[in-house]
């Protein structure tokens, strides 16, 4: 029996050799066709790659109009993905975005329910402005990320792989938005705040989608092909004194109660390695190194600890405080 | 899998390198000790554990010479033995990793050769081709590269050095005119010197309070009147008033002094007006 399941796990990795040793041409042309739509922004588009590959979801913190949404639509169109978009305002309900059952009428006459799929039915979903939804959609939306699946009336529904959510929330307009809860925001992979473009760049936009001819977005990669690249980074091996710098890193935030009130979980030590394995894939290496983790620190933890009154009171940012974490940690390793 | 055996084998053959680095610095330490007894005349601080007198008297096999110079070898080596410990107790110890050495000499198998050591069980596509790709490079090293040789050369430079040094010491007798006897009586008779002065001084001192042991008290209706003053009122009786008082005492010793009156008293006969030259007057000493 163990020979079997030895024999099955060889096999499970030689289907894998092919797309492993392809990875850096794969990923080269991902980011060369998103770089011929997208001008710019290239941290969040790597991130956003990064977050797909950890089968995580993204929360977005940027002003309108920055090309968030064609971004990821870009990105679905490179990877032959269904694509869909939820503007979620405070009247959108849970059955808008997971789907609901419908009344048919067959041939016969017969009358039967049909789940009509929503919105989420889809490989990337970008779900506009989340904090003007209800808590209640909120959280059916947020279900469907952790869960990868979809419950409506009694029935679940499994959601397709790769299953990728971009939320975005406005930094500014607060007023009619529902804050998301701590618990929540701790399920996405990361926060990545978005912005704008320098003057060069926004040149460059301005010359590309003034014009009659907006570049066209060619499909680079299959489904099937990046599901593999998701299998392969949680693969990329890490040594046992940069898994406890990550951990020290996180167990960090939970040291500091004079500026944070509650410090990262877990799951944010899981997150980090796993973007720093991402990272590290993403640069074809085949280790992780601690360039890796320090890149990835702040989008995994700015959104996952809670600043202490006196903190916010004196304008320290999360950013600044994960920052100094990093700077002290430097002479570790 | 492929990592670990090759490690295996460089090292046992580092391990013998460093041993031999230990055996020179350890020897090292030992010759530069006894060096320093001998010089310093160190074996007469072995006379003073109870015994070693008698067994220098009652033994026939060694001059005194000789065996002064094998109780500076004793202690030398139990010195030598006490530093070791004191290293490897505080971790000071020159301790052989084998990983931390590859990747101090190779830094471009930093992190590399750590992640592939520590996934070496965890075989899959990925950690295979890094096993792999760290092996041929590891392959590729010279291990005599990394083999301390110079740490090894110096230390031996140092043990030959002091081992000279200390072999001429031994055959022409050569130390220093220090010793721990010498020592020790010098220090006893400075301290004797400093506490001969100390009670010289100490004689010398004056305590005018006491030395005229003359009290003198105010009776009024047959009641002591209260004399002593309150210390925030002024200095009260110091030294400093004692003292010039003290001179004017010197001065009428020698001969009769008209204008001075010794008196213990002042009777309740005294006249009223001499009641406020009196406050005036003890009012003054206070205020100085």
């Amino acid at each position: 029996m163990q020979q079997i399941q030895e024999i099955q796990l060889e096999n499970s990795e030689l289907n894998l050799r092919p797309t492993y040793e392809k990875s850096p041409q794969i990923f080269e042309v991902i980011f060369r066709e998103i770089g011929n739509s997208i001008v710019g922004q290239k941290e969040m588009i790597r991130q956003i790659i990064i977050a797909m590959l950890c089968e995580g979801h993204v929360l977005v913190e940027s002003n309108p109009g920055l090309g968030k949404t064609l971004t990821i639509s870009t990105i679905s169109q490179i990877m032959s993905m269904r694509f869909s978009r939820i503007q979620c305002t405070p009247d959108l309900m849970p059955a808008d975005i997971t789907g609901t059952d419908i009344i048919e009428e067959d041939e016969r006459g017969s009358k039967h329910f049909k789940f009509k799929q929503g919105p989420v039915f889809a490989n990337i979903v970008l779900a506009d402005e989340i904090n003007r939804a209800s808590p209640k959609t909120q959280s059916a939306l947020l279900e469907a990320m952790q869960e990868k699946q979809v419950t409506v009336a009694n029935t679940t529904y499994a959601l397709d792989k790769p299953f990728f959510i971009l939320a975005t929330q406005n930094p500014i307009e607060m007023e009619g938005t529902y804050a998301l809860p701590e618990a929540q925001l701790d399920r996405f992979l990361m926060k990545i705040r978005l912005d704008y473009p320098d003057p060069d760049e926004e040149f460059e936009i301005v010359n590309r989608y003034a014009e009659a001819f907006r570049p066209a977005v060619r499909r680079c990669i299959e489904k099937q092909t990046f599901i593999e690249l998701q299998q392969i980074t949680r693969r990329i091996p890490i040594s046992n004194q940069l898994k406890k710098y990550a951990i020290d890193i996180v167990n960090q935030t939970r040291k500091m109660p004079d500026m944070i009130e509650a410090g990262a979980s877990p799951r944010a030590s899981i997150a980090l390695i796993l973007c720093a394995k991402a990272n590290a894939f993403l640069d074809g290496r085949g280790y992780v190194d601690k360039r890796d983790i320090d890149s990835m620190a702040l989008p995994v933890l700015r959104h996952r600890v809670i600043l202490s009154f006196d903190a916010a009171r004196n304008n320290i940012t999360s950013d600044k405080i994960i920052q100094k974490i990093l700077d002290n940690r430097k002479t570790t390793i | 899998m492929l990592v670990v055996p090759l490690l295996e084998k460089y090292k046992k053959y580092l391990t013998w390198s460093y041993r031999t680095l230990g055996f020179f610095q350890t020897a090292g330490k030992f010759v530069f000790l006894f060096l320093l007894m001998i010089l310093f005349n160190l074996y007469e601080l072995a006379y003073y554990v109870p015994g070693v007198d008698e067994l220098s008297s009652s033994q026939t096999y060694l001059n005194t010479y000789w065996f002064n110079l094998c109780l500076m070898a004793a202690g030398a080596l139990v010195l030598t033995l006490l530093i070791s410990l004191i290293y490897r107790l505080f971790g000071r110890r020159n301790r052989f990793n084998l990983i931390n050495l590859l990747e101090t000499s190779f830094p471009e198998f930093r992190t590399r050769l750590s992640t592939a050591y520590d996934n070496s069980q965890n075989i899959n596509i990925v950690t295979k081709k890094l096993l792999e790709e760290v092996h041929s490079q590891l392959a590729a090293i010279k291990i005599r590269k990394i083999v301390p040789k110079n740490q090894i050369f110096r230390s031996f430079v140092v043990f030959l050095l002091f081992s000279g040094a200390v072999t001429f010491c031994i055959y022409e007798g050569f130390s220093f005119n220090i010793s721990p006897n010498k020592l020790i009586g010098n220090l006893q008779d400075n301290l004797h010197n400093m506490n001969a002065r100390a009670a010289y001084d100490e004689s010398e001192d004056v305590v005018p309070d006491s030395r005229y042991r003359i009290e003198a008290t105010i009776i009024k209706n047959g009641e002591q009147v209260e004399m002593e003053i309150n210390p925030t009122m002024g200095l009260g009786f110091t030294s400093q008033i004692d003292a010039d008082t003290e001179q004017r005492f010197n001065e009428s010793s020698g001969r009769y002094n008209g204008n001075f009156k010794y008196s213990q008293t002042y009777s309740e006969n005294l006249p009223e007006e001499y009641e406020p030259l009196i406050k005036q007057y003890f009012e003054e000493l206070s205020s100085e």
